[in-house]
């Protein structure tokens, strides 16, 4: 364990190839010693190559498989395609093995913005009080393969999961642009129900994360790396040199999440 | 520039940055610039790195034993607002008709293809590869250090537009033994650089 601040929690982590370029070995095992290595107590797995599949469901039972010896530190963050037959049983199987977030690609699913498909599952989200997550972009806009034409997640459809659900959710990857776009677009009940990751919010010198802070509150941020797609020391770096104003911020504790829908 | 370098002698280089396009205009410009202290040539990616109308430049960079500081990105594939694309096989050209200038690939985190970059400039022995830019990609760094080694590796910043402290970290643990860390460090810019440019560090040892 280093002597870098503690995180209680990584939201934003995968396990296996991505399709468009290599990752070194973004395996469990290797996973579980960054974790440690980097002061995480937990971390929610999604496996990244079913963001890709059709179906995800067997993406699903591989990252059930792989990260079974690792669940004091792994938990899984399995996909749920909500316009699929059978949907609704990958949900419960999901909530049998324990996930502690469901994962949703509108974009790669290729959903209009309204995201009706998606408010289906965040209701059932909801009901079963899990958090949806959501993925903005998995790279650099200026570095993508050719193949890679789904886009970005859109501030549509997470609005509209914001305004049609009661829906938990923690939208990933997502810079300053879209977290204002959506966060200024919601009631004040509304804009409580969603949480950003930092892992794609620039610090400093212009510090976007540092600006977002104090206008939205870190409350409203929860601790992401992207791993194994980013360096899991952007985030922490960028922590670490918040202004002395904002050094004492507490992100959200994922969690807690649901604790009010009790 | 010139100010800067001026009030904070004690800590700020200076790289003199020129237009190719306006090649008499540039060469007064490196010499005038030179004479008061900066120790790194600038291009203005405004023409690609192989264009030959770089070459007096270069050859002027050679004589002042100047380091040439490029971008190149591999993004072909589409044009970018304010940029004339160069990717790494066009500074790679530059580098072969230039052997006797070091030349430092700017940004390896700056957008485009880094994997395309370093396998264009792997055998190019006099090209460094500054690893800065707001790209934070895992693997980008172990990528580098397979290709070109610690010895062409140099660490940068990109300041103002980031601060770079997450590369810092993570050259921890990319398996970089002491020596090889204290060269992307800072070693290799002594090295790179004209001789007493750093003045607080020296060939055989830090600050």
């Amino acid at each position: 364990m280093s002597d870098r601040p503690h995180h209680p929690v990584d939201t934003n982590l995968f396990i296996g190839p991505y399709p468009f370029r290599y990752l070194p070995h973004p395996d469990p095992d290797v996973l579980v010693r960054v974790l440690d290595r980097e002061g995480v107590d937990e971390g929610w797995v999604g496996h990244l190559p079913s963001a890709f599949y059709r179906d995800p469901s067997h993406g699903n039972t591989e990252l059930y498989r792989a990260i079974r010896d690792y669940r004091n530190v792994l938990t899984p963050a399995p996909a749920v395609r909500p316009d699929w037959p059978r949907w609704e049983r990958e949900f419960e199987r999901a909530m049998e093995e324990g996930a502690r977030a469901i994962r949703a690609y509108p974009a790669q699913w290729g959903y209009a913005p309204d995201g009706s498909p998606l408010v289906e599952l965040a209701h059932a989200c909801a009901s079963s009080r899990v958090p949806l997550l959501l993925t903005v972009r998995f790279e650099d806009l200026r570095q993508r393969s050719r193949l890679d034409v789904a886009g970005d997640l859109s501030a549509a459809a997470v609005r509209a999961v914001a305004r049609g659900s009661d829906a938990r959710v923690v939208v990933t990857a997502a810079g300053r642009d879209l977290i204002e776009e959506v966060h200024w677009g919601l009631t004040p009940e509304e804009q409580r129900r969603i949480w950003w990751d930092i892992s794609w919010i620039w610090g400093p010198p212009e510090d976007h994360l540092a600006h977002l802070f104090r206008a939205m509150g870190a409350e409203r941020f929860v601790y992401g790396t992207g791993w194994p797609l980013r360096l899991t020391q952007a985030p922490a770096a960028n922590l670490a040199l918040l202004p002395d104003s904002l050094a004492a911020s507490r992100l959200a504790d994922p969690r807690t999440l649901m604790d009010d829908t009790r | 520039m010139l100010a800067l370098l001026e009030q904070e002698s004690g800590r700020v280089r200076g790289y003199v940055t020129v237009n190719p396009n306006h090649t008499r205009h540039a060469m007064a410009e490196v010499e005038r610039c030179v004479a008061r202290g900066m120790v790194g040539l600038k291009l203005l990616a405004s023409r690609r790195a192989d264009d030959r109308l770089l070459d007096p430049l270069m050859e002027l960079a050679a004589a002042r034993a100047l380091p040439v500081l490029h971008h190149a990105w591999q993004h072909r594939t589409r044009h970018w607002p304010g940029q004339d694309i160069s990717d790494g096989a066009d500074l790679a050209r530059l580098a072969e008709r230039h052997p006797g200038v070091r030349i430092i690939l700017a940004h390896i985190g700056g957008g485009g293809d880094y994997a395309h970059t370093f396998a264009a400039v792997a055998d190019v022995p006099n090209i460094l590869l500054d690893i800065s830019g707001s790209g934070v990609d895992r693997g980008m760094l172990d990528d580098a250090l397979a290709m070109v080694g610690a010895d062409r590796m140099l660490w940068g910043s990109d300041v103002t537009m980031e601060t770079g402290l997450a590369k810092l970290r993570a050259l921890e643990v990319i398996g970089l033994g002491e020596e090889e860390m204290a060269l992307v460090r800072w070693g290799n810019a002594v090295r790179v650089f004209p001789p007493g440019s750093f003045p607080m560090l020296s060939r055989e040892g830090g600050s």
